[in-house]
């Protein structure tokens, strides 16, 4: 009959933090650091600052410090460092065998021993955040600072993401019999998932048409905590007058943190559970249970092997024969793969003699199944190139080539979806265009969906005498999309170009002045000024001919001559503010309309061309230019003779 | 005290032990012995409930050992690899030991002070060489006033002053509070004085089990000379080792000595002498018998 145990150990509970002081000191100074002595450094910083006019109780009260250096506390990185020094101190015993026995040998059971260092760790690192955290609650209000709530909502947030990262960490310590395989596999699982879909994406690129091998953010990039932590959590800054004025307008990603804690319940069991089957005799091995071994193999095996697959495939990319650029890219995955297979084993038996004939079998299963799996891509059996998503499920779409379009609007939303299907259905003519560099015209379309997942292709479509004169060719189509009048000015002007308040601009000049060393010519260019208003009559003008149609010719077709011929080479700039904010379709293209920082002005480029009849009139009549003679195409720069020596 | 019925363990397929029986008794000083190999530390570990076994019974008082802290509070364990926690001096030791062990006699720990005269306390342990380490776990092992003191190889790495010392401590202890030892060792002679039993194991199993007086009684070794070459033996009569030097032949033989020596003397000897067996030698021709014997070597 076993005696009733105490499930807490308060004297290894009284070693560790006697013992570990360093650590936990460290963390201490950190957060004292960050937070309350910060917050009194910048105090006096105001309080001895620029009188500009204002009381330092304001200049407290609009100062951003909290919510800039609170980012800091919350920073993942750092937390994920300090959990990994917490477990692997109060674990660390489980790494050598004479250490981990005298332990166990000491009346105390394992569950005793599991909860009072796992404890340990987490106070390390819960004790110090809490203190800096209060100390920094009662400095910022003491200061006058504002966004005291941001602080403490922070704090919050950085106490459940170290609680995820530690009991990980933990979790993994458990799965690991050497101290250094902790932040190793620690490291790896963070980004396994994410590294392997950009790996799988870039390979699968390699072969099918329209995957652009860029990265898509997905749902269960939650499965690659650090990576996705990273991204979803932050501080929302709006920043005006430049960069001079912020207002901190609240935090975003606490829910996920929620959602990160409660996985770490999930770990804790699971660290609690292999610890109570864990043998101590796996001290020093790489891997603490023998069931792991195949999978690590394997795992190790397939990662390199589709990197190995994925840098033929780039290596092979100009090989015109789809079917021999796929035996590459099989046979160099088959080779890593195999390779890497038995460098596995090698780390797990600290050995090169993993050469037996059981592990030759095994590897020939392994072979076999990677060969599998690269035919499946092949074939495409999960109809990753041919997925078009449902109008009803994508929250904005875009599409991009040089220029933008697309947004929020169901109807545009429509039109790309049509314009991807029309794409796809001449995917057997385009696929093969034989340069497409030269050839080809380039077109993006990204999709941001409801459920928090982005979808991107890129195709090279033809552009060649005959789609260019069928009106429904994708080539046509996706030029008209971008050339639509509202588009357009939203191209030049900015997305909320209807509130832009003009502050001055410019119109260049560009003249050659010399040649260089090889006889190429230096241009140089001068400028005219515009003033507010005459800056204002400039985009009325601009907007004239974007109606008018004055633009549409305005892109390059494959044909240099005329393109050149058309442009002009002077560029028309205005700097403006804009009481919405300064945005640009890149930004709602790259980032959807999820992004932190706005700015309230902007800059404006226009590049025009001899149609644009209305600006060459507007620019005559304010007597920036006396005729039309005075700008220049690139063919007439082109033409024009160089100085004399 | 300790009970260990058909205890197994394998590591990556190999038995390392294979069905072993063990019984110590209350008060007695066992020594385990046995070659390199053979699983004595390995059993050790599962008697301090360090390893949970594949099959089997191991009982400490009674009661399973693992995962049972108040069998492990009956036991002091010092191991043959010690460990000490990084830059930990041995009064923080002690305070360890006294949070973890209800018993530790604080008393007995100052006063066993003058027997560890080279040993300073505030030191840390780590910086002390491996015999001082030693001492320290010795010191700290009896002052938990154990009921059963589980030692591996414990005064292997000690200057033989201090080797004396130590065992002269813990003789003290076992006569004062009855207490039971389990020592594995190698060094036979060290066992010799100490133990009253003896368990020999070889390859995973405990092969012989007995006390000391019992053991000794079992295998005999016997000088004796006859007047022409070594006559016939009778059938019964077990030799384990035969040598001569001229006529005069030594040998090993199992049974009893007595009986042994009258059988011989029936053959009309010229000269028979009944001698003493060392525990090193029991262990040799034992394990011999066994396929474990000491080969000639030829260059």
């Amino acid at each position: 009959m076993k005696s009733k145990t105490s499930c807490f150990s308060k004297t290894i509970f009284r070693k560790n933090i006697t013992h570990f002081w360093p650590i936990w000191c460290l963390f201490l100074l950190f957060y004292l650091f960050i937070m309350p002595f910060s917050e009194f450094i910048g105090y006096l910083g105001e309080k001895a600052g620029y009188d500009t006019g204002k009381t330092l109780a304001e200049k407290m009260a609009e100062s951003i410090l909290i919510p800039e250096t609170i980012q800091i506390v919350f920073n993942p990185v750092i937390l994920l460092i300090f959990s990994l020094i917490a477990a692997g101190a109060v674990f660390s015993y489980l790494y050598t065998s004479r250490a981990s026995y005298t332990m166990h040998a000491f009346p105390v059971t394992r569950t005793s021993l599991f909860i009072t260092n796992y404890v340990s760790g987490l106070l390390f690192l819960w004790g110090p955040m809490l203190l800096g955290g209060l100390l920094g609650i009662l400095v910022a209000a003491g200061c006058g600072y504002s966004y005291i709530e941001i602080l403490f909502k922070g704090v919050l947030c950085a106490m459940g993401i170290s609680l995820f990262f530690y009991s990980f960490n933990v979790f993994i310590g458990i799965l690991v019999g050497q101290l250094i395989a902790m932040p190793v596999f620690s490291l790896i699982l963070n980004f396994l998932f994410v590294g392997s879909k950009y790996i799988l994406t870039q390979l699968f690129s390699c072969f099918a048409y329209g995957i652009s091998g860029e990265y898509q953010n997905g749902v269960l990039d939650v499965l690659s905590p650090l990576y996705y932590i990273s991204s979803h959590i932050r501080v929302n800054i709006q920043y005006s007058g430049g960069w001079s004025k912020a207002v901190c307008t609240g935090m975003t990603g606490a829910k996920m943190v929620a959602g990160y804690a409660l996985a770490a319940v999930v770990f804790l069991v699971l660290a609690f559970v292999l610890y109570q089957r864990r043998h101590l005799e796996t001290a020093g091995n790489l891997i603490a249970f023998s069931w792991i071994t195949p999978l690590f193999r394997w795992g190790v095996g397939a990662c390199f092997a589709s990197l190995g697959a994925m840098t033929a495939g780039s290596i092979m990319f100009s090989s015109n024969s789809g079917t021999k650029r796929f035996v590459m890219i099989l046979m160099a995955g088959i080779v890593v793969g195999v390779l890497f297979f038995f460098a596995a084993e090698m780390v797990l038996q600290k050995s090169f003699r993993v050469f037996a004939k059981k592990r030759f079998r095994e590897c020939g299963l392994f072979a076999l199944a990677l060969a599998f799996v690269l035919i499946l891509l092949k074939m495409d059996v999960l109809g990753i190139e041919g997925k078009v998503p449902e109008a009803g499920k994508v929250k904005e779409a875009y599409i991009q080539s040089g220029d933008f379009a697309g947004g929020e609007d169901t109807e545009m939303i429509e039109k790309i979806i049509a314009l991807h299907e029309n794409i796809l259905s001449h995917k057997a003519l385009y696929q093969n265009i034989e340069s497409p560099w030269e050839d080809g015209y380039g077109i993006n379309l990204k999709y941001y969906m409801k459920d928090g997942s982005v979808l991107t292709r890129y195709y090279v479509v033809a552009q060649d005498e005959s789609a260019r004169s069928d009106e429904n060719s994708p080539v046509s189509v996706a030029r008209a999309y971008m050339r639509e009048g509202e588009t357009y000015k939203k191209n030049v002007l900015g997305l909320n170009y209807k509130d832009n308040k003009y502050l001055y601009g410019n119109i260049n000049f560009p003249e050659k002045v010399a040649k260089d060393d090889y006889g190429n010519p230096i241009t140089s260019s001068t400028s005219r000024e515009f003033t507010a208003e005459q800056s204002e009559k400039i985009c009325e003008a601009f907007m004239k001919d974007v109606d008018a149609g004055n633009f549409k010719n305005q892109w390059y077709s494959g044909e240099a001559e005329k393109y050149d011929k058309l442009v002009f080479e002077n560029t028309i700039s205005f700097s403006y503010t804009n009481s919405k904010g300064y945005e640009e379709y890149s930004d709602r293209f790259y980032s959807g309309r999820n992004y932190a920082y706005v700015m309230d002005s902007g800059n404006a480029y226009i590049q025009f061309n001899t149609e644009c009849e209305n600006i060459i009139q507007a620019l005559i009549d304010m007597e920036m230019i006396k005729s039309p003679d005075e700008l220049i195409t690139r063919w007439d720069m082109e033409q024009t003779p160089l100085p004399e020596e | 005290m300790i009970e260990v019925k058909n205890l197994v363990k394998q590591f990556d397929g190999f038995r390392a032990l294979d069905s072993v029986d063990m019984h110590v008794k209350k008060g007695a000083i066992y020594g385990l012995v046995g070659p390199n190999g053979a699983g004595k530390s390995t059993l050790i570990r599962h008697l301090t409930g360090v390893y949970r076994q594949d099959a089997g019974e191991v009982k400490i008082a009674g009661e399973t050992v693992y995962e049972n802290p108040a069998v492990k509070e009956k036991f002091g364990y010092i191991p043959d690899d010690l460990f000490y926690f990084v830059s930990a001096n041995t009064y923080e030791m002690k305070r360890f030991y006294q949070g973890m062990y209800p018993k530790f006699d604080d008393k007995l720990f100052f006063k066993l002070m003058e027997f560890f005269p080279t040993i300073d306390p505030k030191k840390n342990i780590r910086s002390l060489s491996k015999g001082m380490q030693k001492q320290v776990a010795f010191w700290l092992a009896v002052c938990i006033r154990p009921e059963l003191l589980i030692l591996d190889e414990p005064v292997d790495g000690l200057d033989p002053v201090m080797r004396r010392q130590v065992w002269s401590i813990i003789m003290a202890d076992v006569a004062e509070t009855g207490s039971t030892v389990l020592v594995s060792s190698h060094n036979l002679r060290e066992l010799e004085d100490v133990c009253d039993h003896v368990g020999i194991m070889h390859q995973g199993k405990i092969m012989i089990e007995r006390s000391l007086s019992e053991l000794q009684g079992s295998v005999c070794k016997i000088q004796v000379a006859f007047q022409a070459e070594m006559p016939k033996l009778p059938e019964n009569f077990e030799v384990l080792h035969m040598s001569n030097t001229g006529r005069v032949y030594t040998l090993i033989v199992k049974g009893n000595p007595k009986d042994a020596k009258e059988q011989l003397e029936k053959m009309n000897p010229m000269l028979i002498d009944l001698l003493p067996l060392t525990l090193e030698e029991i262990f040799i021709y034992e394990l011999g018998g066994v396929d474990y014997e000491v080969k000639d070597i030829l260059f």
